[in-house]
C-alpha cells in the first residue's frame, strides 16, 4: 500500500478507472485491437500521436458527464402536462415543445450543470493523470496536472499556490458572468416575477 | 379535451405510433435505435467485460479477440474472491462507517443550507452564496496538504472522522443543487403555510421537504456513490487495516498483481470482487429511480 506524502506522491486514484487502464492497457498490447472501434469509443488509450491523445481524453471527460446529465432527466419528467397541452393547442410541433417549454421549464438545471460543468472541467485532473501524465509531449497538460506537478513534483510550493489563485481568480469570474446572465434566462417556477 | 390528450408525444399506445410510420420513418427510427445501442454499449461494455472476466481462467482474460462466453464459468470465484480476505469486515465498514453517516450528513445539512440560500431573504445571502460556490473552485489537489495537516492537529487522523464531520457541514455541489431545486417549488405554498403561523423550519420540513424527495434523494445517491468509491479520502486518513474500505481493499489487491506478476485467477478474483462491489450501487439506482419516476406534481397550483 503506498502511501502519501513520502517519496514519489500517490497520483488521486479512482480504482474503476486504475482497473480499467490496466485492462486496456494490456488488450492494447495487442496490434489486432488497435484499430479496433472499441477502443476509439472507450477513449481511453495512450496514443503516441499528441493531439489524437488530447482528444480521446476530452472524450472521455464529456463520457465521464454522464452522472449528472441524469440530474435534468429528473426534473423532465415534472414539466407540468398542462403546459404541453397549451402549446399542441398553439399548434407547437415536437422541437418547439423541447425548445420553448421543456429547456425553459429545466434552465435551473441547466445552469447548474453549465456552473458544475466550468469549476470541473477548470480542474480536469484524474483521467490525464492516470491515463498520460500530461503526454505525450506535453498534448495532455492541463491547468491542474501542470499545478500538481509544480507542488508535488517540482516542489516549488510558491509557484504552485500562485497558479490556484490564478486558476480560483479565472473560475469566479466565469462563474460570476453565468449568474449575472442567468437572469435571463433561467426561470425559477416557483417565483412571482 | 380527450381528443388532444390522445395525439401527445406521451400517447398511451405505441402501437398506433408504430403503425402510423412511413417507410422512411422506419429508416429514421432504425438509425435512431442504432446509435443509442451503439452509446450503450459504450457504456455496458466495460460492465460486462468486468462480469465476465469473473468467470474465467486467468489465461483468458486477456485473449485476443475476446472470449464473450467464457465456459467453463467459474461461478465460484466470486465466492472464492469475497473469501480471499475479509472482505466481510470491509464491507461493513465501508458501509456503516463511512458511506451511511457521510450520506446522512450531506442529506440533513444540505437540505437546510440550501432552503436558507433559496427562499427567505437576508442581507448578504447572495454574497455568502457566492462564497459556498467558491469552495468549489479551488481544485482539492491544493487544499489536500493543509486540510490533512489540520486534521492531524485535531487528532483524527486513522479515524473515519475527517471523512464523515465535514459531510455534516454542507457541500457545495449539493446545496447549488438543491437550491436550484427548491426555487422551483412554488413560493405561494409557503406564504400559505406562512399565514398560518409555520415558522421557516416548519415550513422547510413540511412543505419544502416532501415536495423535494426526488432531488433530495439524488443527493442521497451521489452521496452514497461517492462515499461507496472514494479511494483518496481513506488512502489518506484511515490507515489500518481493519478499518479499510472496499475501494482500499479492491486496490490492494490490484496493486499486488504487480508484486506477484501473474499468479493464477488473480484478474478473474479482482474482476469478482469489483463487480460485487458495483452490486450495492446499481441496487441503490433501482430503488431510486422509482422515486424519481413518482416524481412530484408542482401543477397543484394554477398561476
Amino acid at each position: 500500500m503506498n502511501t502519501p506524502l513520502t517519496g514519489q506522491p500517490a497520483p488521486p486514484n479512482e480504482q474503476f478507472i486504475g482497473l480499467l487502464r490496466t485492462a486496456l492497457r494490456r488488450l492494447y498490447d495487442n496490434n489486432a485491437l488497435r484499430t479496433s472501434p472499441l477502443v476509439a469509443i472507450f477513449g481511453l488509450m495512450d496514443e503516441p500521436d499528441p493531439s489524437a491523445a488530447l482528444r480521446q481524453l476530452l472524450i472521455a471527460a464529456i463520457r465521464a458527464l454522464q452522472p449528472q446529465a441524469g440530474t435534468p432527466a429528473d426534473t423532465l419528467q415534472d414539466v407540468p402536462r398542462s403546459l404541453y397541452d397549451a402549446a399542441m393547442i398553439d399548434g407547437a410541433n415536437g422541437f418547439r415543445r423541447f425548445w420553448h417549454v421543456t429547456i425553459p421549464m429545466c434552465s435551473p438545471v441547466v445552469l447548474f450543470n453549465l456552473v458544475m460543468g466550468f469549476i470541473g472541467g477548470f480542474q480536469y485532473f484524474t483521467m490525464p493523470w492516470l491515463l498520460t501524465q500530461g503526454g505525450p509531449n506535453r498534448a495532455t497538460e492541463f491547468y491542474s496536472l501542470h499545478l500538481y506537478r509544480n507542488a508535488f513534483l517540482f516542489l516549488r510550493m510558491g509557484k504552485a499556490a500562485a497558479l490556484a489563485w490564478l486558476l480560483f481568480v479565472v473560475v469566479v469570474v466565469f462563474t460570476i458572468t453565468l449568474f449575472k446572465t442567468s437572469g435571463r434566462w433561467v426561470y425559477y417556477g416557483g417565483e412571482a416575477d | 379535451m380527450s381528443v388532444i390528450t390522445n395525439r401527445l408525444p406521451r400517447a398511451k399506445s405505441t402501437d398506433a405510433y408504430w403503425s402510423r410510420l412511413s417507410p422512411l420513418g422506419w429508416v429514421l427510427e432504425i438509425i435512431k435505435y442504432a446509435l443509442l445501442l451503439v452509446l450503450a454499449a459504450s457504456y455496458l461494455l466495460p460492465f460486462y467485460w468486468m462480469g465476465t472476466s469473473a468467470l474465467k481462467d486467468d489465461p483468458q482474460v486477456f485473449t485476443v479477440p475476446p472470449i464473450w462466453l467464457p465456459s467453463p464459468a467459474h461461478w465460484n470465484h466470486f465466492y472464492d474472491a469475497w473469501t480471499s480476505q475479509n472482505f466481510n469486515l470491509y464491507f461493513v465498514n465501508t458501509v456503516v462507517k463511512y458511506a451511511v453517516p457521510v450520506t446522512i450528513g450531506a442529506v440533513v445539512s444540505c437540505a437546510v443550507v440550501a432552503y436558507g440560500f433559496a427562499r427567505p431573504k437576508w442581507p448578504g445571502r447572495d454574497v455568502l452564496f457566492a462564497l459556498c460556490l467558491a469552495t468549489m473552485m479551488v481544485p482539492g489537489q491544493v487544499t489536500m496538504v493543509p486540510l490533512f495537516i489540520t486534521f492531524r492537529r485535531l487528532g483524527w487522523v486513522g479515524t473515519y472522522l475527517p471523512l464523515i464531520v465535514p459531510a455534516f457541514f454542507g457541500d457545495a455541489y449539493f446545496i447549488f443543487l438543491l437550491r436550484q431545486f427548491f426555487r422551483t417549488i412554488p413560493a405561494e405554498l409557503s406564504d400559505a403555510a406562512r399565514i398560518d403561523g409555520a415558522s421557516e423550519w416548519v415550513i422547510l420540513s413540511r412543505i419544502i421537504i416532501p415536495l423535494a424527495k426526488p432531488a433530495l434523494t439524488v443527493v442521497a445517491l451521489f452521496r452514497f456513490m461517492s462515499a461507496w468509491n472514494d479511494y483518496f479520502g481513506p488512502l489518506i486518513y484511515v490507515n489500518k487495516k481493519a478499518q479499510w474500505p472496499m475501494a482500499l481493499a479492491i486496490e490492494n489487491m490490484r496493486g499486488r498483481l504487480y508484486e506477484v506478476g501473474t499468479k493464477p485467477l488473480h484478474y478473474p478474483y479482482l474482476m469478482a470482487v469489483s463487480a460485487i462491489a458495483a452490486l450495492p450501487i446499481l441496487l441503490a439506482f433501482f430503488f431510486a429511480q422509482r422515486t424519481f419516476i413518482e416524481g412530484i406534481t408542482l401543477t397543484g397550483i394554477k398561476g
